[in-house]
This record gives structure tokens, C-alpha cells and sequence, in this order.
């Protein structure tokens, strides 16, 4: 049952990662590398934060304030988005000097928002409604020795969904084949009237609006504490690792995540599990895996070299229809 | 005239040359904005300052107060310059080639570790002359290690860079909080350690900062006179080029990423030997990726870095004071900067590239008939 | 005529930059007609077509489609109007399939189901005589097949005014029969076709009316039953060109290069030379002639030690020693170190032969920046060289040191090149496509550059793709076909068919 447990718990974990990962894959797919998730992750946990925080103890109904909450924090990310793609995909700017910027400014203005916010408000009532539907049977599940399982809340089960559709999405669709045209070869996807810049706008903001679900789930549900989002720009970073992982498709996010999620919270209930014995030292290495396990990844498809999980062909360079 | 509404508004075409005149008004102009920008988002997060607008100029003020107040402020701003030019030209070698290495934060971080952990194991038992020797040269073979494995792998088979130095700086932050756990089991700071100490030249900010005038020199000699900065310069442009003149593309990517992670290393053993006297997961503090873009903003020119570096210092510097000032709890210095980078980033698109209206142009050319 | 017009482009001009690109160009096209435009390389004729297909915009000037004015701000547009481009550098993603390729941009209504649209391209295919697998990956493909599938899209999207640019630069002449067929099916459906060429004996058969472009503006458009090839390229180049390239007879001539069975296999495992053997002699010039991609590239590059060798032997003969030397799998490096003087004018100028965002001083140290023992370089020779070469070539540039070399014109950095390769006074000099975009002026600089090396007792290798040219220049020709020779004639008694049979002999290339 423990065993049990914290898997559900590493799924739990994972799931930030997986609303970080899409929406990067989301981004990367129409060539632009955008490394200013982190930011955009502690921006989206903030937004939905603050939004909470007026409406948190306002007796609303349950749904209502997840429904709030979760277009806030979308919305919040997504205007940073918009940021990265402006200077990116209008005015042409270097992709990674722009991402790291916006990460600086998205940390920054995260934690002057989130020291001014009231715990209180945005995380106990909203926890009790994020956590549904399984935290309403609770007692049923102690019962059975899973107490995990009310970790498994409404923005757990949105993001296997959003996962899914977006894999769904990029490689059987219509649109899918035009946003990854773009991330392929802008020019050719110019040359048949394709709108780039739109589609590069769109993917961009839409990514990181998914992103920053990941950082609103981490502090409200997930973790569930005032210091959360102290540690989101880490796993910002912790998901742009997970993209090479997943080798640009959502779906392997969710198994990726997972592991990612098992590895780093393992040292975490090291303390609870008296049936493993390691030592606190342990815990960093652990912590390690998921960026070592990522660059073996790297490492093996630029080695196999197969085309088809080669990172976007353009991915980093600026389109200007003009060049000559 | 229907069609006339349908053409584009906005036509852009690329630049073939710019002004000095025009490069600097168009900086100018973008800092200029940009710090009325951060007035903007200042009222809108910092209490004292929505309550009484009329402290605006002290929150401007605060820029030259956080760095101009005080001799020590002074010394501790060309400290924190001094760092963050050294990373900066440590990045550079290997921008030049078009090798993007994100990976200075970690560089230096295992730079630093190799240093420390000399003294640590080696302290008080070696003559400090002799530690100090061990101490650099444990930096800058750490340094060079963590910029050579990447190296490798893009020179042999091409794995993108820019991933693979970004995971490997979350290793090296992994790999110092092991260490310590190591050395201080109760996962308590490790404290200064007394053997982990460069002499005092008049000040003890001054080795740093001389180090970073002198490193600054020779990587401009080093770009422009010497025939390695030479090679550097053709891979970058091209590597068929490169080639085609029978220069060796993989010897020249690995040595420069050496160079690169040798001065990260250099910088690391500063920090660590010449400030810090210990080490933490997060000492280097970002400055890794900020220079980054200190480099990039300079156009990979050591002697613009001096400029663009001093800007950014400056910023975080003053944006500290602010937050001092009006009691702001959170990262104002963070949100400041990022504004300033967007601006400064966005303005070279006015530098690169000509932009057109439509409507103007029909109009001139009707006059012109 | 009552035939209809379909476009009509009036006063277009386009700049880049300072250069001018088109100048007030007015091109009509009329329905069911075959329209070539020809020009020189370099005149402008894929810039005004880039601008049909909304690829640029217009500086200037107004385009009816129908009688009615129109604006082609994007791509997009011009496939409203029913304008399709058929570029001649592909536009195709490399990790999709053939019909991902054809729908991508498409707007249909309804689900999007792959093997609905595999289906439809399997049937366009059909209708015209195309084979294709609409499931392969184009990084599958061969360069034909590629076309095709760019042919298929604009057909797909049911454009009834098509655009080919170059389309037979890489075509073998069946391929290009063949796809003249179709283009002559798809007239007599009433859809206009515009081609792009710079190739007199394609317009002859095949358009209808040929439009002349020269230096950005538009000369003249004439009925093809009425015109000569003598008329049509004096309209192309101004004034009658005389072909007349000087010849001398070669003098103690000697063998230099002896390249004997020599094979070689690309990235991708296919084989791109098959057991080549051939003498180069000192003062003579040895044309290899080819359809473009047979393996000209690739033998030149295995000669100067770029391109990895799996069997045979490269001998060079040193003039001064007579002692011989196998280069086969050095490197450039230890090419020179052995003392072999050889330069080599690559086919891509900007991206292999020189560095673009440096100034021709520069471009000139990069053989010989190593020379020395100190570490830093020396500007003095290099900017001497280079003053040199600007003034002997005539070559114009604001300045020797700063200006860029990729802010120079075209032909202006093909002399930069030519004369950095012939100033380290090579024993073989070996030059890809030397003309290739150039203006005929700067054309016959250079061949007279060559001829002087070759009476200096050079062995000169020129690949070429002009026969006209190979034949009135070269002492003898070699012919390459799938990286196999075909043959080795003289250039004196050759004969083009003679030639362009040989490029084309061997097992069917692609059927």
C-alpha cells in the first residue's frame, strides 16, 4: 500500500510537469524555444492566486471558483506569452536571450504578487475544491490505506486531459500539421498560405497558458503551502527538461512526469518510508536523475538520429519572409 | 481604392546598415522607456509608492543612492560587476562560434566547488601559496570538464547544445548540494572556511575587479588578433567555410568550450577563494544566465560588455534600494531588470530592420507627381 | 488575339536594399497559354514571379487577376486568385509525406483524414502521369519526385495559373519530356503556365509567347513561332554575344592529377562516385560536364580532401619534384603540408568559398592565416592581397578592410574568390560553376583567368553547365552520370548531342 501511495503521490507531482511540458511542446512546435516557462509557470500560479485570494473565502460555489481560478491563472500566462511572442515573433528577437528575460521578470513579478497575498485565502478553502472529487470520499479511501488518492484533484485529471488532446491535436489534425510545419520549415509553410505569425502568436500564448496551469495546480493543489511557489522556477526548468524526454510529444509527458515526479519526491518521503534505507545524502542524487536522465535522452536521439525525434528543424531561428 | 484598404499597413524590410548615432539614440530612447515602464509597474505593486505618488522621484533616486551612497556601495558595485563581466566574457568565446552555451551558471558553480573543496580536504595542511595554486587549478579542470562534455557530444554528433548545458547546470547544482550534504550531514550552511582565502590586495574586491579588466583586454586581443579568435570567427559564420580551408570544426568547438569553461572555472574560484570563502547551491545566483544576455546585448563584444554588464548591475543594484526603501517584500530588482532586457531586446529590432507605412509612402510618391 | 487575359502586372518595382531588383515591369499572361520568362541568372525574373506568388510585395506598381486589381500581400492570397508557385529551391517539410506536403495549408471543410487526401493525390498523380507514393517521406525522395510533389500541390489546391521556376535545372531530359507533356496537357485545359528559364532550346519548345527580362526590367514579350534563338538572346543579353572564348593549344602538357577508381559513398550510405578515373594535365583545361547533382560536387571535394573516399587513388605529380603523392584521405591540411598546390573555387561562394560578414582582407587570410609561428595574425599581406586583387580584377567595393564581402554583388565576390584561389599560384586549380549567376562580362573575366592559368601550365578542372560554354573553353570534357563516368571527350571535335547524350546514358534514372 505505501508502494502504492507514493506512486499516486509522484503521479500527483508529475502532473505540474505535465501542464509545463505541453505547453512548451506546444510552443517549440511552432519553432520557438521558449525558455522563459519557468517564468510564465510562477506567473500563472500567481495570477490564479490572486484571484483566489478575492474570491477564496467568498462562499462560491466549488466550481465556479476552480473555473475562475484555473481562466485567471491561463489568462495571467498567457499574457506573458504574448510578451515573449512580440519580441520574438514581430520584432524578431533572439529567441533564448528573450526567454531567459521573461523568465527573470515572471519569477520576479510572481513573488512580489505572491509576499503581498493572503495564505489563507487562496489555499484553504480552494484546496478542499481543487481536490475534488475523490477529497469528498476521504474517508473511504483512508480506509483503504490509499489517503493519496484525494491528491488526485480536478487539475490532475485536466492535465492527463490537455496531455492528451494536445497530442491528439498536433499529429492527427489539420492544425497540428500546420503548427508543426512551421516549426519545421517556416518558409515552406509561408509558401502555402499558412498565417506563421499567427499560428506562432497562438501556439505560443496557448502554451503558455498551460504552463502556468502547471503553477497554479502546484501551489494550490499540489503543494499546497504559502512557500510553493518559491520552488516553481525550478521545475519551470525541470520541464523544458521533460520536452526532450517526451521527445516532443504531450503524451509521453504523462509517463515522463511520472518519473521525473517519483524520482524528485522520492528523497522527500524517504523520512516516512521505513522500509528503504538511504541516507539524506542520497537525496540530491535523486533530485539529479531527471536532468541526467534527460541529457542521455538527448544524447541517444542525437546519436539514433531518426528524423522524426530530432528537436523542431527551426527551432530557435527567426522567420523573415523577406531574407534574402 | 477598395484594393488600396486591403495592402499592408505595415511593411518591413531588412536593414543593411545602421549609424553609431542612430544605434546609440535608439538604446537610449529604449532604457529610457523602459525605466518609465518600471515607474508604471512600481506604483502599481509597491504600496508606499500608490499612497503617495509624489515619491516617484525617490523611488528613481533610489537607483543612484543604491550604488553611489557610500564607498563601500561603490566597491561592492564594481564587485558585483566585476562578476558578472567575468561570466559574461566566459560565455562569449563560445558565442562567437554560434555554440549557444547556456550552461555558465553551472560552469562556474562546479568551478567554485573545485576550489572549495581543495581547501576543505586540503586546508591547514598545505603551505596557502601552494593551496591557493591546487585551488585554481581544481577550478578551472571542474570548469573545463562541465563545458567539455557537451562539447563533445555536439562536436561528434551534433546533440544540441542549448539543452544539453541548460540540464547540466540543474546537475551541478545537485552535485553541490550532495557535496555538502557530505561535509555537513545536518544539512546546515557549511560556513567560511578559513584556508578558502586569496590575499587582500588593498581592498578585497580589488583582485576580482583587476582580473575582470584583465580578462577583458585579452579576450579582445584574443577575438581580434590571434588566429584561434580567428578560427572562432569562421566556424561561426560558417562551417563549410571552416572546412573548406581545412580547419578542424570539432577541434575548434571543443577547445573554445574548454576556453569558455576555463575563465567560468577562473570565475568560480574567484567567488568561491576571493568572496564567498564557502559555498552554497545557488551562489553564483543567476548571474550564469544573466550573462548571457550581458554578452548577446553587447553583440559578443568584450568591450561593450563592460557597458551592458555595468547597465544591468546597476539596475539590480538600484532596484535592491528600492526595495529597501519602500519595504518591498518579494523580487523587485528581478522585475525591474526584466523589463529593461525586454526593452533593450526588443529596441534591436529597430536597429536590424526598416519599418514602412503604406499610407506615407502612397502619399510622397503623389507628391513626387 | 482574343485570348483572355489572365494577370496583368503593371509598373512593378522591387528594391532590396539598394539594389534594384525589378524596375516598372508590365508582364501579361493570357489563359491557356505556355509563358516563358527568360532571362540571365541574376535579371530579376524570380523576383517578379515572388511577388505573383506573394512571396515578396511589390515596392511598386499595380496586378490584375481577371480585370480586377489585386492584392497579393501573402501566399495565401495568390492561391485566392489561383496563382500556384512551383519554387525552385522546394518548399516541402522533410519529415512529412508526400500528401501531408499537398494538404498542408489546404482549407477543406470537414474532418482532415490522411487517407482521404493519400487517395487524392494517388488520383491527381494519375490524371497527369505522375508516379508517386503519396505515404513516402520526402527525405526518402529524389529530386524528381520531390518536384512532383510540388507540382501536386499546386494542383491540388486547383490553381489555374502555375509558376515553375528553373523546373528542368534538375531534371534528366526524359524527366523533362515528360513533365513538358503535362505542362501542355494542362494548357489545352485552359490553365496558364508560366516558366522560368534561362534555357533558349526549353522555350522554344515548349512556350507559347516568351517574355525577356534583362537587368530587372522587362525587354520585350514575343510570339515563340516568330522568334529565333538569335533574337531571343539578344534581347536576354543586350547586344550579340560572341561565344567566341579564346582557346590556345595546350603546351607540354603533362599529367598532374591521376585519379584512378576512385568511389565514394554520401552521409546517407548511397553511392555518389562509382569508380571514377581520369587524368588531369598541366596546362589544360578539363571540363566536367553533368545534370546538376551527378557527383561534380563530390568529386571535386574528395579531391580536396572534404569528402571521405571508401576505394581508389588520387596521384599528384609534383611539377618542381616529379615525386607522386596519393591524397586520397587527407585533409586539406595535409594536402598543402605535402606540398600540393591546390586551389579550389567552390560551388556555393558565400557559404563554403568565403566568409559573408567579413571584409575581403580578412577573406583572404583564410589559407593563409596558419602560415607562422606566432599566435596572433597578420593583416598586413592579406590587405595588401586583397588591394591587389581588387585592382586587377576590377572588382567594386566601398573599401577593402570593413565592407563585408556578402555586401558585394555577385560577380564582385566570385572575383574576390577566383583571385584568392589563383594568388596562392596553384599547380591545379579546380573551379565549380565559376559563372554561375555572374553577368557575361564578369563570365568572360573569368574565363580568361582560367585560360591564363592554364598557359601558365595549371591543370585547370572547370565544371560547367552551359555545354555551349564547356565545349569552347575545355581542351577536353568529362562527362558524369550517378557519379559514373560516362565519357571523356575533346572539346574541340564534341558535339552537344554527343555530350548531352552522354550526361543522360546509363540504366534509367528514374522511371
Amino acid at each position: 500500500m505505501e508502494w502504492l501511495n507514493f506512486f499516486i503521490e509522484a503521479l500527483a507531482f508529475g502532473a505540474t510537469f505535465i501542464y509545463g511540458s505541453t505547453g512548451e511542446i506546444i510552443t517549440e512546435k511552432s519553432g520557438h524555444l521558449n525558455l522563459g516557462i519557468p517564468g510564465i509557470m510562477c506567473m500563472g500560479g500567481a495570477g490564479g492566486c490572486a484571484i483566489l485570494n478575492v474570491i477564496g473565502k467568498s462562499g462560491m460555489d466549488p466550481f465556479l471558483m476552480v473555473a475562475i481560478g484555473i481562466i485567471f491563472s491561463f489568462i495571467s500566462a498567457a499574457l506573458m506569452g504574448l510578451i515573449y511572442s512580440f519580441l520574438t515573433v514581430t520584432l524578431r528577437c533572439n529567441q533564448n536571450v528573450t526567454g531567459l528575460a521573461l523568465t527573470t521578470f515572471g519569477a520576479g513579478l510572481s513573488w512580489t504578487i505572491m509576499a503581498k497575498l493572503q495564505q489563507t485565502q487562496y489555499l484553504t478553502t480552494p484546496k478542499t475544491c481543487f481536490r475534488l472529487p475523490f477529497y469528498q470520499n476521504l474517508k473511504m479511501w483512508q480506509e483503504m490505506g490509499l489517503s493519496s488518492m484525494q491528491k488526485l484533484g480536478i487539475m490532475f485529471f485536466l492535465a492527463i486531459i490537455i496531455a492528451i488532446v494536445a497530442s491528439y491535436v498536433l499529429y492527427h489534425t489539420k492544425v497540428g500539421l500546420n503548427l508543426r510545419a512551421i516549426g519545421e520549415n517556416p518558409a515552406t509553410a509561408d509558401a502555402v498560405g499558412i498565417n506563421v505569425t499567427k499560428y506562432k502568436y497562438l501556439a505560443t500564448c496557448i502554451g503558455s497558458g498551460i504552463a502556468g496551469l502547471g503553477g497554479l495546480y502546484y501551489i494550490v493543489d499540489f503543494a499546497a503551502s504559502g512557500d510553493a511557489y518559491k520552488s516553481l522556477e525550478a521545475f519551470g526548468w525541470l520541464s523544458i527538461a521533460l520536452v526532450i524526454f517526451a521527445l516532443w510529444r504531450p503524451h509521453i509527458t504523462i509517463l515522463g512526469s511520472t518519473v521525473f515526479g517519483i524520482l524528485f519526491s522520492c528523497s522527500s518521503m524517504l523520512a516516512n518510508l521505513d522500509f528503504v534505507n538511504l541516507t539524506m545524502s542520497t537525496t540530491p542524487i535523486l533530485r539529479m536523475l531527471p536532468y541526467v536522465v534527460t541529457i542521455i535522452v538527448l544524447i541517444i536521439t542525437s546519436i539514433r538520429n531518426k528524423k522524426e525525434n530530432q528537436p523542431p528543424q527551426s527551432l530557435g531561428l527567426p522567420y523573415f519572409r523577406e531574407e534574402r | 481604392m477598395a484594393s488600396e484598404m486591403k495592402e499592408p499597413l505595415i511593411h518591413i524590410t531588412k536593414r543593411s546598415f545602421v549609424s553609431t548615432t542612430r544605434a546609440i539614440v535608439v538604446r537610449i530612447v529604449a532604457v529610457l522607456i523602459a525605466l518609465v515602464v518600471s515607474g508604471i509597474f512600481a506604483f502599481l505593486l509597491i504600496e508606499k509608492l500608490s499612497a503617495d505618488p509624489s515619491r516617484i522621484f525617490e523611488f528613481y533616486g533610489c537607483f543612484i543612492e543604491g550604488v553611489f551612497s557610500s564607498s563601500e556601495l561603490v566597491w561592492t558595485y564594481f564587485k558585483d560587476l566585476a562578476v558578472l563581466l567575468c561570466i559574461s566574457l566566459a560565455v562569449t568565446p563560445a558565442f562567437r562560434m554560434k555554440f549557444w552555451n547556456i550552461g555558465a551558471e553551472g560552469q562556474t558553480l562546479v568551478g567554485m566547488l573545485g576550489a572549495v573543496s581543495i581547501s576543505f580536504y586540503l586546508g591547514g595542511k598545505l603551505h596557502p601559496a601552494l593551496l591557493i595554486v591546487l585551488m585554481l587549478i581544481a577550478a578551472i579542470i571542474a570548469g573545463a570538464v562541465w563545458a567539455f562534455i557537451p562539447a563533445v557530444f555536439k562536436a561528434v554528433w551534433n546533440t544540441n547544445e542549448t539543452l544539453f548545458t541548460l540540464m547540466m547546470n540543474y546537475v551541478a547544482t545537485f552535485l553541490v548540494n550532495f557535496v555538502l550534504l557530505l561535509w555537513v550531514p545536518s544539512g546546515n550552511a557549511l560556513g567560511v572556511l578559513d584556508a578558502c582565502r586569496l590575499p587582500i590586495l588593498g581592498h578585497q574586491y580589488l583582485l576580482i575587479i583587476i582580473v575582470a579588466v584583465l580578462l577583458t583586454a585579452f579576450l579582445c586581443v584574443y577575438f581580434k588578433q590571434s588566429k584561434q579568435g580567428y578560427e572562432i570567427s569562421v566556424v561561426g559564420e560558417s562551417e563549410r567555410t571552416a572546412r573548406y580551408v581545412g580547419i578542424n570544426v570539432k577541434k575548434v568547438v571543443i577547445r573554445t568550450m574548454i576556453i569558455s569553461g576555463i575563465l567560468c572555472g577562473l570565475t568560480g574560484f574567484l567567488i568561491g577563494a576571493g568572496l564567498d570563502h564557502s559555498i552554497t547551491s545557488d551562489a553564483i545566483g543567476g548571474q550564469g544566465f544573466t550573462a548571457i544576455m550581458v554578452s548577446w546585448l553587447a553583440k559578443f563584444n568584450p568591450l561593450f560588455m563592460v557597458i551592458t554588464a555595468g547597465l544591468v548591475i546597476f539596475l539590480q543594484t538600484g532596484a535592491g534600494q528600492i526595495s529597501e526603501t519602500f519595504d518591498v517584500q518579494g523580487a523587485m530588482p528581478n522585475i525591474i531588470v526584466g523589463i529593461i532586457l525586454f526593452f533593450i531586446i526588443g529596441c534591436e529590432f529597430f536597429l536590424n530592420y526598416e519599418v514602412h507605412f503604406r499610407k506615407s509612402k502612397k502619399h510622397a510618391k503623389g507628391e513626387a507627381k | 488575339m482574343a485570348k483572355q487575359v489572365a494577370v496583368e502586372m503593371r509598373n512593378i518595382s522591387k528594391h532590396f536594399g539598394s539594389t534594384v531588383a525589378n524596375h516598372n515591369v508590365d508582364l501579361d499572361v493570357y489563359r491557356g497559354e505556355i509563358l516563358a520568362v527568360l532571362g540571365e541568372n541574376g535579371c530579376g525574373k524570380t523576383t517578379l514571379m515572388n511577388m505573383l506568388a506573394g512571396i515578396y510585395y511589390p515596392d511598386e506598381g499595380q496586378i490584375f487577376v481577371d480585370g480586377k486589381e489585386v492584392t497579393i500581400a501573402s501566399p495565401k492570397d495568390a492561391f485566392d486568385h489561383g496563382i500556384g508557385m512551383i519554387h525552385q529551391h522546394f518548399k516541402l517539410v522533410d519529415i512529412f509525406t508526400a500528401a501531408e506536403n499537398t494538404v498542408l495549408g489546404v482549407n477543406e471543410k470537414g474532418k482532415f483524414n490522411i487517407k482521404s487526401v493519400n487517395a487524392r493525390v494517388s488520383e491527381i498523380a494519375e490524371k497527369y502521369g505522375f508516379i508517386i507514393d503519396p505515404k513516402k517521406k520526402i527525405y526518402d525522395m529524389s529530386v524528381s519526385e520531390k518536384q512532383t510533389v510540388e507540382i501536386i500541390k499546386v494542383l491540388y489546391r486547383g490553381a489555374d495559373i502555375l509558376i515553375l521556376d528553373e523546373p528542368t535545372a534538375v531534371l534528366t531530359p526524359q524527366e523533362t519530356q515528360k513533365l513538358f507533356a503535362v505542362l501542355r496537357k494542362m494548357r489545352n485545359s485552359g490553365k496558364s503556365i508560366i516558366i522560368i528559364t534561362h534555357k533558349l532550346h526549353e522555350v522554344l519548345s515548349i512556350s507559347d509567347r516568351v517574355a525577356v527580362m534583362r537587368k530587372g526590367e522587362h525587354i520585350a514579350t514575343v510570339e515563340t513561332a516568330n522568334t529565333s534563338e538569335g533574337e531571343l538572346v539578344e534581347m536576354m543579353v543586350g547586344k550579340k554575344v560572341e561565344l567566341n572564348i579564346e582557346r590556345s593549344e595546350p603546351k607540354n602538357a603533362e599529367p598532374r592529377l591521376m585519379v584512378d577508381n576512385l568511389c565514394s559513398v554520401n552521409e546517407e550510405g548511397a553511392t555518389v562516385l562509382d569508380k571514377v578515373t581520369f587524368t588531369a594535365n598541366g596546362g589544360e583545361i578539363l571540363g566536367i560536364a553533368g545534370i546538376a547533382g551527378s557527383g561534380q560536387r563530390e568529386l571535386l571535394e574528395a579531391i580536396a580532401g572534404l569528402q571521405p573516399v571508401t576505394d581508389g587513388a588520387i596521384i599528384y605529380n609534383n611539377p618542381k619534384t616529379g615525386a607522386e603523392e596519393n591524397l586520397r584521405n587527407k585533409t586539406p591540411i595535409q594536402i598543402r603540408d605535402l606540398g600540393v598546390r591546390l586551389s579550389f573555387v567552390p560551388e556555393d561562394r558565400l557559404g563554403m568559398g568565403l566568409v559573408g560578414s567579413m571584409g575581403i582582407a580578412d577573406n583572404m587570410m583564410l589559407r593563409s592565416y596558419r602560415k607562422g609561428v606566432s599566435v596572433l595574425v597578420d593583416r598586413k599581406k592579406p590587405t595588401d592581397l586583397a588591394e591587389h586583387i581588387v585592382q586587377e580584377l576590377e572588382v567594386v567595393t566601398p573599401d577593402v578592410t570593413k565592407t563585408p564581402v556578402s555586401r558585394l554583388s555577385g560577380g564582385n565576390v566570385q572575383k574576390v574568390l577566383v583571385g584568392r584561389e589563383i594568388a596562392a599560384a596553384p599547380s591545379v586549380l579546380m573551379a565549380a560553376y565559376p559563372v554561375r549567376g555572374l553577368d557575361i562580362n564578369s563570365s568572360y573575366m573569368i574565363y580568361n583567368l582560367l585560360n591564363k592559368q592554364k598557359e601558365n601550365g595549371v591543370a585547370v578542372i572547370f565544371v560547367g553547365e552551359d555545354l555551349d560554354v564547356l565545349i569552347e573553353l575545355c581542351d577536353r570534357i568529362l562527362v558524369i552520370n550517378g557519379g559514373k563516368v560516362t565519357g571523356i571527350v575533346d572539346g574541340r571535335t564534341a558535339k552537344k548531342e554527343e555530350i548531352g547524350f552522354l550526361m543522360t546514358k546509363t540504366e534509367g534514372t528514374e522511371e
